[in-house]
Formats: C-alpha cells, sequence, structure tokens
C-alpha cells in the first residue's frame, strides 16, 4: 500500500470568530492526484492556506497529520522544510527580490548543514525549470512577482516547485486565469512533477485542465465540507450540470 | 531642548572676519547668509518645519567656524577635472545659482549659518563636454560646516560620491549642484555619522536645459538627522531622479524635506524615498512639489515608503502640492506600516524562518532602491553599511 503523506481530520478552520472549515476528512497518498472542486465561497483557498500555515487561519478543532506528524503547531517555514508546497492563488510581490535571489534563498534554508548547491548545480536546476515552462530566462532577474501578468506569476508558481521538488504539491486555482496555451504549458508542467515519490492537491473550479491532469481522486467541498468524493467522472459530471445539483441534494437533506 | 550659551556675538564675528578676507562675491553670499541666519527665530517644536522633530535633548548649539576638510579622489585619466579647496575658487560663487544665500522652502536656520561660516571646503567642476565613467569621491574628514560645489559643465557627464563619517558632534553642511546645459550627473551622498552628532544636510541643484540628475541620499548616522533636498528644475526638458533611503535604530530622528521645482516646460521630476526603521527610531518626511505657471507639460511623480520594524518606531509623511499650470502631470503616493503579512507568509512558505524572511524583505526594500540608482560600485559600497543592520531584523 502507498504511504499516506497527509491526513487531514474533522478539521475546523476559523478566521477571526467566523469558522470557514467546517469539519475535514481527507487523506492523500503518495503518488496521487487529487482534484479539490467546488464553487466560490466553498473554503477551498481557506483550506490550502490553513494546510500551509497561514497566521490567520485558526485550527479550532481535529487535526493535521503530514507523513504521520501532527503539523498544526508549526510555521509555514517548517512546513515547507517537512516537503509541502503552496502554489499561490494570489502570489505577494517582493519588489527588490530577484527570483534567482529568492530561489536561492529558498535552497539554501533547504541545504542547511547539508553539502551546499554548486553555482553550477543552480543554474542548471533553474535554466532545466524555466525551458521546461518555455518562460523567458529574463525572469531570473526580475523581483519576485513584482509586475508580473496573472499568467507570469502562475508559471512562476510552477517554476518554483520544478526547483524547490517537494513531496506534497497544492496547487491553489493554478489553473484560473490562463489561457489554453499557458493552461497547456503549466499543466505539462505539473504532470512532470506527478511520480510515486509525489502526491499533488490541485484547487480548481473547472474541468478544463483535469483534461490534461487526470486526477485519481475528486473531492467537492461546499460550505466547508467535502461533501462528495469520487473518480474522474466526477469532475465530467460537474462540469455538465454544475455545483447546482449537488448544493440543492444538501439542502433538502 | 537645551540652549547653552548661543554666543551670538562670537558667531557674527566669525562670519564678519571671513567675510572681510573674501572676495566680493564670496563676502556678499556670506554677509547674506548671516543676515538670513540672525532673521530667522531659534527652532522650537512648534516652528514652521520643525514641528515633527523632537528637540529633547538634543543640542542645537552652533560651534565656532573651523574649515571642513575633504579629501577628494579623481578617477584615473580624469585629470582635466577642476578641483580642490572651494575657498580657492571663489569665482563660482558669480554664478547666478551661487550668489544669493539659500535657506530652502522651511527657512533652514542652520544652513543659513552654514553659508555664513563655512571655511575650506570642496570644489569640483566637471568642464563642458568631459565624460567621466567612474566616481569622483568626495569624503569629508572634518569640519562643523562641510560646503561643496559641484558644476558639471554643458554636455558633461560624472557620477560623484559623497561620503560623511566623520565624528564632529553638530555638523551643518550644504552642497551646491550645478548642471549647466545638457550635463549629466549620478550623484550619492552617504550620511554615516556617528550616534551622538546632530546633523543638517542641505542640497540645492539647479539644472539647465535638458539636464539631467540623478540624487541618492543615503542615512544611517545622526542622533538627529535632517537633509533639505531641493532640486530646481530651470531649463525646460530638465530631468531628475530623486532617491533616499534611510536605515534608522535606537532613538534616531531622521527628518527629511524635499522639494521637486519644476520652473520650465517639459521638466520631470521622479522621487522615491524610502526608510526602514527600527526601534524607536523616527522619520518624518515633508515633499513638496511645485509646478509654475510657465512649467507646462510637466511631470512629477512623488512616492514615500516607510517600512516599521519595531512597534517603537514611527514614520509621518506629508506631501505638499503647489502646481500652477493646468496641462501637467503629477502625482504621489505614502505608505506607512509594519512587514506585509501576506509577503512574509508567502516567503515563510518557501522554507525561510520568519526572522530570514523579514531580511529578504527589507534587503529588497533597499534593493529596489539602489539598482535604481545604477551605479553598482557605489550600490556595494552602500550596501556594506545597511547589512550589519539586517542581520538584526527580525529578531525582535
Amino acid at each position: 500500500m502507498a504511504e499516506r503523506l497527509l491526513e487531514i481530520r474533522d478539521l475546523h478552520v476559523a478566521v477571526g470568530e467566523t469558522e470557514i472549515i467546517r469539519g475535514i476528512d481527507l487523506t492523500v497518498d503518495r503518488g496521487t492526484v487529487h482534484a479539490l472542486m467546488g464553487p466560490n465561497g466553498s473554503g477551498k483557498s481557506t483550506l490550502s492556506l490553513a494546510l500551509m500555515g497561514h497566521p490567520k487561519y485558526t485550527v479550532t478543532q481535529g487535526d493535521i497529520l503530514y507523513k504521520g506528524r501532527s503539523i498544526k503547531d508549526l510555521g509555514p517555514d517548517e512546513r515547507s522544510l517537512l516537503g509541502m508546497f503552496l502554489g499561490f492563488q494570489y502570489p505577494s510581490a517582493i519588489p527588490g527580490v530577484s527570483v534567482a535571489n529568492f530561489l536561492r534563498n529558498a535552497l539554501m534554508a533547504r541545504h542547511k548543514g547539508g553539502p551546499p548547491l554548486t553555482p553550477a548545480a543552480f543554474k542548471k536546476l533553474l535554466d532545466d525549470a524555466i525551458r521546461r515552462l518555455k518562460m523567458d530566462p529574463a525572469v531570473l532577474g526580475r523581483y519576485v512577482n513584482d509586475g508580473f501578468s496573472g499568467g507570469e506569476k502562475k508559471r512562476l508558481e510552477i517554476l518554483q516547485a520544478l526547483v524547490l521538488q517537494p513531496e506534497l504539491e497544492i496547487l491553489d486555482e493554478t489553473d484560473s486565469g490562463l489561457d489554453i496555451d499557458a493552461l497547456r504549458i503549466i499543466a505539462e508542467g505539473i504532470n512532470a512533477q506527478r511520480g510515486p515519490e509525489r502526491a499533488i492537491v490541485l484547487i480548481t473550479h473547472y474541468q478544463r485542465i483535469l483534461n490534461y491532469l487526470r486526477p485519481d481522486v475528486v473531492h467537492v467541498m461546499v460550505r466547508g465540507k467535502i461533501v462528495k468524493q469520487g473518480g474522474p467522472e466526477l469532475a465530467q459530471e460537474l462540469e455538465a450540470k454544475g455545483y447546482d445539483p449537488l448544493i440543492k441534494e444538501l439542502v433538502e437533506a | 531642548m537645551t540652549i547653552t550659551s548661543v554666543d551670538k556675538t562670537a558667531l557674527r564675528a566669525d562670519a564678519e572676519r571671513l567675510a572681510e578676507r573674501a572676495p566680493a562675491a564670496v563676502a556678499a553670499a556670506r554677509r547674506e547668509a548671516l543676515a538670513r541666519y540672525e532673521a530667522l527665530p531659534f527652532p522650537t517644536e512648534s516652528s514652521v518645519g520643525w514641528r515633527r522633530t523632537d528637540l529633547a535633548g538634543i543640542d542645537l548649539t552652533p560651534p565656532p567656524s573651523r574649515p571642513s576638510v575633504c579629501r577628494i579622489l579623481l578617477p584615473s585619466g580624469a585629470d582635466r577635472i577642476l578641483c580642490g579647496v572651494l575657498e580657492d575658487h571663489p569665482e563660482v560663487f558669480t554664478r547666478p545659482a551661487l550668489a544669493a544665500a539659500h535657506t530652502g522652502l522651511s527657512l533652514h536656520k542652520f544652513s543659513a549659518l552654514a553659508q555664513a561660516l563655512w571655511q575650506g571646503g570642496g570644489f569640483v567642476h566637471v568642464p563642458p563636454g568631459m565624460t567621466v565613467a567612474d566616481p569622483i569621491q568626495v569624503e569629508w574628514e572634518a569640519g562643523p560646516y562641510p560646503r561643496l560645489v559641484i558644476v558639471i559643465g554643458a554636455g558633461a557627464e560624472a557620477t560623484i560620491f559623497e561620503r560623511h563619517a566623520a565624528a564632529d558632534p553638530y555638523v551643518a553642511g550644504k552642497v551646491d549642484l550645478v548642471l549647466e546645459e545638457g550635463a549629466r550627473l549620478h550623484y550619492a551622498v552617504l550620511q554615516d555619522r556617528p550616534r551622538e552628532s546632530v546633523v543638517f544636510l542641505h542640497q540645492r541643484a539647479e539644472l539647465g536645459r535638458e539636464a539631467k540628475l540623478v540624487t541618492l541620499n543615503f542615512a544611517v548616522g545622526g542622533k538627529l538627522a535632517r537633509a533639505d533636498v531641493e532640486v530646481e528644475l530651470l531649463g525646460p526638458g530638465a530631468e531628475s531622479d530623486m532617491l533616499g533611503l534611510i536605515f534608522g535604530e535606537d532613538r534616531q530622528q531622521f527628518d527629511y524635506h524635499t522639494l521637486q521645482g519644476h520652473r520650465a516646460p517639459h521638466t520631470r521630476s521622479d522621487l522615491l524615498f524610502k526608510a526602514a526603521l527600527d526601534d524607536r527610531s523616527h522619520a518624518a518626511y515633508t515633499g513638496v512639489i511645485i509646478i509654475d505657471r510657465g512649467a507646462q507639460r510637466s511631470d512629477a511623480y512623488q512616492a514615500n515608503r516607510n517600512l516599521l520594524l519595531s512597534e517603537g518606531a514611527r514614520a509621518d509623511t506629508e506631501p505638499m502640492l503647489e502646481i500652477e499650470a493646468d496641462d501637467v502631470r503629477c502625482t504621489h503616493g505614502a505608505t506607512v506600516g509594519p512587514v506585509d503579512e501576506e509577503q512574509l507568509f508567502y516567503v515563510m512558505s518557501r522554507g525561510l524562518a520568519s526572522d530570514v524572511a523579514a531580511r529578504v524583505i527589507v534587503d529588497g526594500f533597499f534593493e529596489e532602491v539602489l539598482e535604481k540608482f545604477d551605479r553598482p560600485s557605489i550600490a556595494e559600497a552602500l550596501r556594506a553599511k545597511v547589512d550589519p543592520h539586517l542581520s538584526r531584523v527580525g529578531a525582535h
């Protein structure tokens, strides 16, 4: 049996006094790809930010286990060093910090105590990722997300994943706001990372990206809960019928 | 505030003695400056231009006149540059830019005194048409009233790096930058005086037609450091980029006044002043943009960004716009606040501990300005001044 990478148990998350995640159970095994779908405001982004340890989101009940260990009291940096990665829906701009410098810092944090990455190896790692995502190499000298278009920001998130090689990759609406060519390139970038060592959780509104990235499991989130799980066919069903029948079903139940 | 024995008679006698032995143009400028000094009230916390300064425990008593000594280092191959002790070049005071005493918009009493009491001083004249790639360095070694005059001849191009690091307890300096038609100057000043010093620096630039000036005011020193940075765009098509960086610690106070004076049509100014403030340090910024009636099609931009690195740090910012022309573009913006939480989370989510992440963000805050100045060797020297401060960021 595949190793359990992430296990979310009865998770409740609040922002201030408002509970947004209202009891979620979810397990993600190594080597699998999950799609987390749901209408706007269902709490998908909140879940992703809470998983990464955003200080504004408080776990009020339940637990998050990563490789069997509770991480709910760890900072975002510690979670990252354990192998987690969040591709942000709205990545922050860091003026004055070049992409290359930012990634060098992130890699240095990982190589603490270990052998440092040689400049040549660092350059190769970056060059390969740039080529795979068909990005302009000049991006390495630009300030992180500063003045980037929506599409450029999404590519930079995937570039970071390619360089940092996380084990659990949570991608929050990495497909939104992309034209069809950019979507394909980004989906290829994500596909390239599929493998037995890694798990990917893709948060999305749309079925569109799932045509390129066949998920193993599809979860549907409504109002802070996972209300339905299934295979890839569930995503197609949602695409055809929308979320309304599901919501209606819930209200009636 | 403590005023210990301001001996008006002695200061006046100093100024008179200096005026008497000076050539006519210099003497006139000294006497006018002295008259201005005497006419202006001694500042209190309710004086115009001083309201944001906490004068408690600050001794503003001006010292007697003494020569100010600077070392001027020319890059190799730049022998045709005229430079030396300002007192040896009185002819420059016949230029309109220097004929009158200037006390700045905020009627800077101590700048007036500096213009009356300076001795020695520094002078650099880059002749018309000459291009000097490497920086000309001006380093102040001692003296309370540093006075520097820089003239860039028509079509000439140069870079000047001025450093203030000497340990005088009280410093009132005046710098004049004169750019003739089509002249280009990159001018950086590093104020790295000891934490006990009171430092007043008044910098005034006059730009002729299509001249281009890029300035960087970088300050980490002083107990009270006030700078008045004024650019007068006198010729059509003149352009000025004005950059500023401050790093404050302990109880340091920085009081910055800038002027973007658009006096001719088609002039452009772009100002970016940033302060990162730790401990209980305080920065006050007042930014004036004036666009005269005749300065149509001018473009002015002003931004002041303040990063508060501790709960005790404080920043005030105030833009003042006087626009008399109707066909112009003028925009300004200011921010005051701690390191952005979303930025911090984003950087930490890539594996950087909170203190390291804060340092990366603050480093970028400075780096953006250093890169805009576009003189790597000077940026390198200034970066070395920030690094010891940066290493403390995020530690509390």
